[in-house]
């Protein structure tokens, strides 16, 4: 069994293309370095021993392989394995390819189902091409149930704050509720002290006006999330219990109140 | 030396199946210079856990395969599709109670609806922790462990104790042990290291693995005892700091329902 360099030195742009396409088809066996490994992951994992040529020729091939998508009904897993090769080898170049075929969900052009046009949106966001909100807006608007995870993702990386106030527009879902408190729980990470205190107190204040299931996984996540402790005064988490309509926990709580860098 | 088991596996079957399977597998074995094919092929001739009747059942398929599909080993892999899960059952009493998992971020990313950095940065922060948050445990326990046949480990001196008893948390560690191929040359991804529980109800049925539920996977070798309990994995060489072999069995696809917190995460 050669190994997937094999497959790619001394071959033609055309001919790595076929056989892309081929291996990301599940048509002509892969060589995987672990037992259930990905394809699209054994191929990027050895994209960086391949020489230069090689590699650009592979990338090549991905990117005309994602310009096509345009064309034609696809394998739902053929439309996956190839966005998740073009993420792992970081193809930048594949974004003005991604924005144009973004740009044709709105009048449902891309005949690719919405599952794939998800994964083309998160494929935008791993590339880090975070355009702008009312980009994401209005793919949302397409299909609130099927974008809300993306655009929920989006705009938290774009403005925070600002991404507060979509929560209550998202659809009452057990999974969103998650997705949105692993986002927040991201989020979160990245403001300190008493940004972070106004920002969980802010998410408290929005967590109020969502729908159930939304509403519940925001508030059982406040109260996994600790404040740093230096921020936690009294007064700060007074104001925090009391959007989440919960009394403060008692005085001395190892939890919210014991300095952790004591 | 083939076993007695491919040997007669293979006079059961007809003339022209016979010499489908008998062809591929020396133009496998004489692939120069020796190539993973050809330890499939050695595999194949070596495989003891299998009954004559599956057995011949599998090569069978696999010549049938072979006239449908114009890479062999696209071939094997339909092939072996057809028979998994045919090891014998480990009996009751045998039963491990906690499997260990070593699984790459990627059999994550695959599925959850969110971004590539921020799951890895939540499965980072929250690996070596007893009480994740709610968010992560109900994410988790959606998401498949691994593919259609999952390969586990256990501790077989203490059924309930941790499968990775005695191993350092190194990814070169859990690689070499645990039989997971070979090293990566670019910056890979730690592995992640779950425990799950294979005995709250439903039961996991729990399986000897086989040469089918390996399908391509070359750095599988099958025990030689036909009456082995389970399987062993066999660590990838050179082993410079000799890990014996893991015991190993195989299980159906299942969620992180069964994961026991806190999971690991390997070091560099």
């Amino acid at each position: 069994m050669p190994g997937i360099l094999h497959f790619l030195e001394n071959k033609s742009r055309d001919q790595i293309a076929i056989w892309l396409r081929e291996a990301l088809q599940g048509r002509v066996h892969v060589p995987r370095e672990y037992h259930d490994q990905p394809v699209a992951g054994a191929i990027s994992a050895a994209a960086p021993d391949l020489g230069s040529s090689a590699r650009a020729d592979l990338n090549a091939a991905a990117l005309h392989l994602l310009s096509g998508l345009k064309n034609g009904r696809h394998l739902h897993q053929y439309v996956a394995s190839l966005l998740r090769l073009v993420t792992d080898l970081d193809l930048r170049d594949a974004v003005p390819i991604l924005r144009k075929l973004a740009s044709t969900i709105p009048a449902l052009k891309v005949g690719l189902g919405w599952e794939a046009c998800s994964g083309i949106l998160f494929t935008l966001l791993n590339l880090r091409d975070l355009h702008n909100e009312s980009f994401w807006r209005s793919m949302w608007e397409c299909n609130k149930r099927c974008f809300s995870p993306v655009t929920l993702a989006a705009l938290f990386d774009l403005d925070p704050n600002a991404a507060l106030t979509f929560l209550p527009e998202l659809p009452n879902s057990a999974e969103f509720g998650d997705l949105t408190a692993l986002t927040l729980d991201h989020t979160a990470d990245s403001y300190h002290g008493h940004e972070r205190t106004r920002f969980l107190q802010d998410t408290a204040a929005a967590a109020s006006k969502c729908k159930s299931h939304i509403r519940d996984a925001i508030r059982t996540w406040l109260k996994d999330t600790a404040p740093p402790a230096s921020f936690a005064s009294g007064r700060n988490l007074a104001r925090l219990h009391a959007a989440l309509k919960e009394p403060p926990m008692p005085s001395g709580s190892p939890k919210l109140c014991e300095p952790i860098d004591a | 030396m083939p076993s007695n088991t491919y040997q007669s596996a293979l006079k059961k079957l007809d003339p022209k199946r016979r010499e489908s399977v008998a062809r591929q597998l020396d133009v496998w074995r004489n692939e120069a210079p020796p190539s993973q094919s050809g330890q499939i092929a050695e595999n194949i001739a070596s495989e003891t856990a299998l009954t004559p009747d599956v057995f011949t059942q599998l090569l069978a398929d696999f010549a049938d395969a072979l006239a449908k599909h114009s890479d062999p080993l696209i071939a094997w892999e339909k092939a072996c599709g057809l028979h998994t899960f045919n090891g014998k059952a480990i009996s009751q009493i045998d039963r491990p109670s906690k499997l260990g998992r070593a699984s790459k971020f990627d059999k994550f990313l695959q599925y959850v609806r969110t971004t590539d950095a921020n799951f890895k940065t939540t499965l980072t922060k929250y690996a070596g922790n007893d009480k994740p948050p709610r968010f992560l445990k109900n994410i988790l326990d959606v998401q498949p462990l691994g593919g259609p046949v999952i390969f586990a480990t256990f501790n077989d001196a203490d059924s309930t104790g941790d499968p990775f008893d005695g191993l350092p948390w190194d990814r070169d560690a859990i690689r070499t042990a645990l039989g997971l191929g070979q090293p990566e040359h670019n910056t890979p991804d730690p592995y992640l290291l779950f425990r799950y529980h294979s005995s709250e109800p439903p039961a996991l049925p729990l399986h000897r693995p086989t040469i089918a539920d390996a399908g391509t996977f070359s750095h599988f070798r099958p025990v030689k005892s036909a009456t082995a309990k389970w399987g062993s994995t066999h660590p990838i060489p050179p082993n410079n700091r000799n890990f014996p072999a893991k015991p190993e069995l195989a299980h159906k696809q299942i969620t992180g329902v069964r994961v026991a917190f806190p999971y690991d995460m390997t070091a560099s």
